[in-house]
């Protein structure tokens, strides 16, 4: 480990700017496609959560049992060693075991779980006197959750949403240290393990300003969707 | 013609470590067209009742009769068309944050399938029904809870119900909102011709608008009738406890004026007329004094308004010997007025 001086962080012109860009765009990539998907799963596994929770019924019982089991099981393995163990379904599904697309499947799987027990409390907290005033309208299931549960809860989806994202950002960068591509390999490989402390850095603050954009669009859109207090 | 009946309408809560009986062995008739109040104290069973009305719970035993349908022989989705037709207001107007004031007066049509251009206008007509119609683009977090209820009304209307159930809908709002929203009401059920079934724990909200009332304690309907009869032959403990609240007004005042009476003068019965219109309190006053050796202080008075004429409350000081005090309360109770001995030697 030689050249580890502080000037070692800016060595600008030994930074190969092709590759950085390449990388950004492979962590974008990632971020935005497993969100997506983590979004409309977090969401479908939020809503059986909550409707089957305490609602009496064989059926409601044992589906919430089992979405609990597997939500609690997936949400407590690590990120680094989840990916690892599903090696074999990764490969299995999308045919390889390196590049963006080979980390999503764990992406998707580590964050669903997180994401869907957040929109479980958030659908905990709609009123649950208006659910009430709707039912007592006629309204079915489907009726509730499109027209109540959903929309009174979105300012706390999209909060939820920019947290489980933020984390997405982080795994991607994790990902790359067993060849997702993405920032985080370019600084694992060309940062770490080629000594150039200047590709480190800049990584670092890429993925920085990303997390601060996310956060601040987040923010922005939470409220604009919060008719609570006008 | 009868709208609603309970017959022997039970409803068990099971709980972890025992049963709640939360309504018991109701009967209740309510005619068409009619305003029938439900009082009692919170948790006497009357939001439990109303609920199983519109199937939002079972009963336990015990059968509810609308118009020809009984509640509990309805399919689930029989059930919905039927909730269709009874509007709800609440305490808490429940109203979604997430839709403007128009879109929420046109939730009901929407769930119930009508297109998009019919119910807003639909909408339109009911904002301006309850004389709002300015506000159908603004969204509930910007009106004040008299206006938030107004929407609440609107929207109970919007699929033309039968039957208004308003439990505790003014519970939330300030006097004056309150009488407003209760001449909304009365307006709405003469228009209209809604039954509407008014849930309270204010004797005052059932004084202005009910004609017929029952009231409620631990799960049971312990005193039913019509209003005027209610009020001035309240039968029991918690009816009798609803009517003074109301006919004396501040109750630590009173109580405070009468503990100063009864101190400064403590020979002397004080004692509590309720009379209806009908009745007026003069000329059973001037009798007494004229019948019997007793000079009568009025200590307080008051004539209050409902749907079917008024009812007074006159509590008097009778000064005069014991005896001649005793003779009075006789007399009166002879008369069929309504007299409590609030204090008597
Ligand atoms: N879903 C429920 N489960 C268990 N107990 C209930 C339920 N709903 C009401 N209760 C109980 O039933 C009683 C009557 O409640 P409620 O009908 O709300 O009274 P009120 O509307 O007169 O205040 C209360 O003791 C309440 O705690
Ligand atoms: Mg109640």
């Amino acid at each position: 480990m030689s050249n580890q001086g502080l000037g070692s962080y800016f060595k600008f012109n030994s930074v190969n700017w092709d590759d950085i860009w390449n990388a950004t765009g492979e962590t974008v990539w990632m971020t935005v496609i497993s969100m997506i998907l983590v979004a409309i799963f977090g969401i479908i596994l939020g809503l059986i959560l909550f409707e089957t929770k305490n609602k009496g019924g064989f059926w409601s019982h044992l589906i919430n049992i089992v979405v609990s089991f597997l939500v609690n099981i997936f949400r407590s393995i690590p990120f680094i060693i989840l990916i690892v163990l599903l090696l074999p379904f990764t490969k299995a599904i999308v045919h390889t075991i390196i590049g963006p697309e080979a980390a999503l499947p764990s992406l998707i799987i580590s964050a669903t779980p997180f994401y869907a027990r957040m929109i479980e409390a958030d659908l905990r907290e709609v009123d649950s006197g208006v659910i009430e005033a709707v039912r007592s309208m006629g309204a079915n299931r489907w009726d509730v959750i499109w027209k109540v549960l959903l929309p009174e809860s979105t300012p706390a989806l999209i909060a939820d949403g920019t947290v489980t994202a933020i984390s997405l950002i982080s795994y991607t960068a994790m990902a790359g240290a067993i060849g997702s591509g993405g920032l985080g390999q370019l600084a694992y490989i060309e940062g770490f393990e080629s000594n150039n402390n200047t590709v480190t850095l800049v990584a670092t603050i890429i993925i920085l300003l990303f997390v601060l954009i996310i956060q601040f669009l987040g923010d922005k859109w939470a409220k604009r969707c919060d008719k609570r207090n006008l | 013609m009868i709208m609603i009946e309970f017959k022997n309408v039970s409803k068990i809560f099971k709980l972890k470590d025992k049963n709640l009986k939360a309504v018991q062995n109701v009967n209740l008739k309510i005619n068409n067209g009619e305003i029938y109040g439900i009082i009692g104290y919170s948790g006497a069973g009357k939001s439990t009742l109303v609920r199983m009305l519109n199937g939002l719970e079972t009963p336990t035993t015990g059968q509810i009769l609308i118009g020809k349908h009984n509640i509990s022989d309805l399919s689930t989705s029989q059930l919905r068309i039927q909730r269709k037709k009874i509007g709800m207001i609440f305490q808490h107007f429940n109203l979604l944050w997430s839709r403007t004031v128009l879109k929420n007066v046109a939730l009901p049509l929407e769930i119930a399938g009508v297109s998009k251009e019919k119910r807003l206008q639909k909408a339109r007509k009911l904002l301006s029904l309850v004389g709002l119609e300015n506000r159908g683009n603004d969204y509930p977090s910007e009106l004040s809870g008299g206006q938030k209820q107004r929407v609440g009304i609107a929207r109970a209307l919007a699929n033309d119900p039968k039957i208004l159930i308003s439990d505790e809908a003014t519970s939330a709002l300030d006097p004056e909102t309150t009488d407003d929203i209760l001449d909304l009401l009365t307006d709405i059920n003469k228009r209209l011709g809604i039954t509407i079934i008014l849930i309270t724990h204010e004797m005052h909200a059932v004084r202005k608008v009910a004609s017929k009332v029952a009231v409620m304690k631990a799960g049971r309907i312990v005193e039913k009738g019509s209003l005027i009869d209610i009020f001035t032959h309240p039968k029991n403990e918690v009816t009798k406890q609803f009517v003074n609240k109301e006919a004396n007004g501040d109750e630590k005042e009173l109580q405070s004026t009468l503990d100063n009476v009864i101190h400064s003068d403590p020979k002397n019965a004080i004692i509590r007329l309720i009379f209806n219109g009908s009745q007026s309190g003069d000329p059973v006053v001037s009798s007494i004094s004229k019948k019997y050796q007793i000079q009568i202080s009025i200590i307080q008075g008051n004539v209050k308004q409902t749907r079917n004429g008024a009812i007074g409350s006159l509590i008097i000081q009778l000064i005069g010997n014991h005896d001649e005090q005793e003779k009075v309360i006789e007399y009166l109770q002879k008369l069929q007025i309504e007299t409590e001995v609030i204090y008597h030697e």
